[in-house]
């Protein structure tokens, strides 16, 4: 799978094809949703997507975009947008490090070397919570269907309790 | 209060600490997960006084990245772990009680324990490695849009364990499809078809292979599942060359 592909898959719109549980879950001390998504340009390309909170520290969160790679026959992280949970260190690619709120990609470098597939990541201020990191995520990656439509008030900071 | 600088001079290794909330500290250690990320290690001290290292449930989220639930033999795996490494877990948080005197031995110890958990990943059959059911279901979904073909079909009522994953009615005889990766679902599939001859169903049998060459599938269990199927396909790969021509011919 090299990083073309894997690009264009996180770029592609995309439409919910499953669509994320009304309640969140509270499982073993994180808040968790699932849902899938589907790419517009080919039905058959589908990918999940998994919102985690941690219940006791609102900033340590991952929000993932995950892959069903019939080639490697396996599920692949493609993005992760991740809080500000501590440190990360890069040993691909670069050797940054950074303890900030980070986005990790898959690259082909990775997958290649038989490393975790998304074990690369990069430093980010495109967001600061969990909510707006959804928000930039669900455009990034071109979810066209409406976030308010699924999360009311998303736009908000939660303070207490993530829910909806 | 215990103070930042004490906690650094019981633990020998090259540490940061950074208070995360009130009389909590985050350690920040050289261990990380595969991903890049540094382990996540917390040293509490609780109402009462005493020391706790705490991940917090950082660990199960991370671990839910990978593993869909923790399935029973997952679970055990888990609790195993913990009580043999004398752990304790409430709510998704795993936690190791101590004191100053013990503070390094413990935080190795806690920190060793968390690697032992996170590696967990690598043994769950739904996410990891093979999600052959699902490329097999897009596939017929794919190939047959226009034939009628029922999934999860029980062909006799009062068998309901007896499940045909996929159906293909003929006119003559109707067709059973199933996916096989594993030696449970292949004498399953045994099962079901002996018992579907012993009740007089007029069907014919296909057995779709996750690689059959990589399966590991006892000789035992290879011989019952040739004597009581009709016809194999060693691989998605053969299934989707020649499956629909086969199909066909056999529904027609």
């Amino acid at each position: 799978m090299d990083n073309e592909r894997i690009l264009y898959i996180i770029n592609s719109p995309k439409i919910i094809t499953k669509q994320p549980k009304k309640k969140t879950s509270l499982i073993n001390g994180s808040y968790r949703n699932d849902f899938e998504v589907a790419l517009i340009a080919d039905k058959n390309v589908k990918l999940n997507v998994h919102f985690r909170k941690n219940e006791k520290f609102s900033e340590n969160f991952s929000i993932i975009l995950e892959y069903n790679n019939q080639e490697l026959q396996k599920r692949i992280i493609l993005l992760r947008y991740n809080g500000a949970h501590g440190y990360h260190k890069n040993k691909i690619i670069d050797d940054n490090e950074f303890e900030s709120f980070h986005i990790h990609r898959a690259t082909n470098e990775a997958i290649k070397q038989g490393y975790n597939p998304e074990c690369w990541a990069y430093a980010t201020k495109d967001y600061t919570t969990f909510e707006e990191a959804a928000t930039k995520f669900w455009q990034d990656i071109k979810i066209q269907d409406d976030i308010d439509k699924f999360f009311k008030n998303y736009k908000a900071v939660q303070l207490f309790l993530f829910n909806y | 209060m215990i103070a930042v600088e004490e906690i650094k001079k019981h633990i020998n290794i090259d540490i940061k600490i950074k208070e995360k909330r009130p009389h909590i500290y985050q350690i920040f250690a050289p261990f990380f997960h595969e991903d890049g990320d540094m382990v996540e290690m917390f040293l509490e001290q609780t109402i009462n006084g005493t020391l706790r290292f705490c991940d917090f449930g950082l660990t199960a989220m991370k671990l839910s990245y990978y593993l869909e639930n923790l399935n029973n033999t997952n679970k055990k795996v888990y609790n195993d772990i913990l009580k043999e490494n004398s752990l304790d877990e409430e709510d998704g948080n795993i936690f190791l009680e101590t004191n100053l005197t013990n503070l390094n031995t413990n935080f190795l110890h806690f920190a060793e324990t968390l690697s032992k958990i996170s590696s967990l990943k690598y043994f769950d059959s739904h996410r990891q490695k093979n999600i052959f059911y699902d490329v097999l279901s897009d596939m017929i979904k794919e190939t047959f849009q226009n034939t009628n073909v029922k999934k999860d079909y029980v062909p006799i009522k009062e068998y309901p364990e007896n499940k045909v994953d996929y159906a293909f009615k003929g006119k003559g005889r109707d067709l059973y499809l199933f996916g096989v990766k594993d030696n449970v679902k292949a004498l399953q599939v045994v099962t079901s078809c002996l018992e579907f001859k012993q009740m007089g169903s007029k069907h014919q049998s296909i057995v779709v292979y996750d690689d059959f060459s990589n399966l590991n599938l006892s000789k035992g269990t290879v011989s019952k599942l040739l004597r009581n199927t009709d016809k194999q396909f060693m691989d998605l790969n053969q299934f989707r060359e020649e499956g629909q021509n086969y199909i066909s011919e056999m529904i027609a």
